[in-house]
């Protein structure tokens, strides 16, 4: 298992998927938002599946792994750009 | 020619003056103003308010308006908005919080609760009151509180009448309560023994006591 983790490829396939699952949270957290506040909309919208109560709930839990994913996505992003600079400087030199 | 010119002139200006005069008698209403700081308290605007009721502003006539006591009471009552207000006026400064995380400092006016439920009688065994409001919106507030924190049905704010968006003719000032216990357009107080009744926000995952140093939510494992 950790020797899955230390491969490479699969750092930044994990950095792929947070990226992803973070923007299908967005998406959650945007909607659960206006369920708060525009209720009217969205519980018709969703057929009654996404109320006001229910919607401050899901809200309510969507922040941190929201703030994880991203800083996840991020950091081996970051990471993954700076490896990449210094391999292309030691080909250059 | 001469003086039928003159009397031309006497007319014009004796209309002239008589418009003048007339118009001056007419009183012309003002645009209300609204009271922002009360006692050295600084207070949030009629405007503050989110719209978030559940079928959007009502718009009663006050002609046409009746405040309905009924359940379980000894004197069931049908009053008008005049009624209604002609009683002890009550004004306190009440911070209303909603679940939506605003909030809003409001000075309001108007009668208390209590004094429309001892007109009304109250049987013994009642605990509650649920308030009607008109877009078919319910809430319930047990009588021990109504009574303790002395709460209001309101019919101004800031020294204003209650615009239409923000509960004309009368909204309750649940003291302490979440905004969803505030019930606006209150067209109807029941009185009634069911200490579990859920209004339309409770039936749907909101805590019933509404207390705002209490969860939001309701506990469902309780």
């Amino acid at each position: 298992m950790t020797e899955w983790f230390k491969s490479k490829r699969n750092i930044r396939r994990i950095g792929r998927w947070c990226g992803w699952a973070a923007l299908v949270l967005f998406g959650f957290t945007m909607l659960t938002g206006y369920g708060i506040t525009q209720f009217r909309i969205v519980d018709t919208l969703t057929l009654g599946l996404l109320n006001k109560p229910s919607a401050q709930i899901w809200h309510h839990y969507t922040d941190v792994p929201l703030v994880i994913l991203t800083l996840t996505h991020v950091v081996i992003a970051v990471w993954q750009r700076l490896r990449g600079e210094k391999r292309r400087k030691v080909c250059t030199d | 020619m001469h003086r039928l010119s003159s009397l031309f002139v006497v007319v014009l200006a004796a209309t002239v003056v008589l418009t003048a005069c007339s118009s001056s008698k007419v009183a012309e209403e003002l645009t209300a103003v609204e009271i922002r700081e009360y006692e050295g308290k600084e207070l949030s605007s009629i405007n503050d308010f989110r719209e978030n009721s559940i079928r959007g502003p009502q718009h009663i006539s006050q002609e046409d308006y009746t405040l309905e006591i009924v359940g379980m009471v000894e004197n069931p009552l049908s009053l008008s908005y005049e009624q209604v207000l002609d009683r002890d006026q009550f004004s306190k400064v009440v911070t209303l919080h909603c679940v939506e995380g605003w909030d809003a400092t409001i000075l309001w006016e108007g009668v208390l609760i209590e004094d429309l439920l001892d007109q009304a009688g109250v049987m013994d065994g009642a605990l509650v009151a649920i308030f009607h409001a008109e877009d078919g919106y319910t809430s319930s507030l047990p009588l021990d509180v109504i009574r303790e924190h002395d709460l209001l049905l309101a019919h101004k704010m800031n020294g204003v009448t209650l615009p239409p968006e923000r509960g004309f003719p009368f909204q309750v000032v649940a003291e302490s309560k979440w905004g969803y216990k505030w019930v606006k357009w209150v067209t109807k107080i029941e009185l009634s023994d069911d200490a579990d009744y859920r209004g339309y926000w409770e039936e749907r995952g909101y805590n019933n006591d509404g207390d705002i140093t209490g969860p939001i939510f309701e506990d469902r494992n309780r």
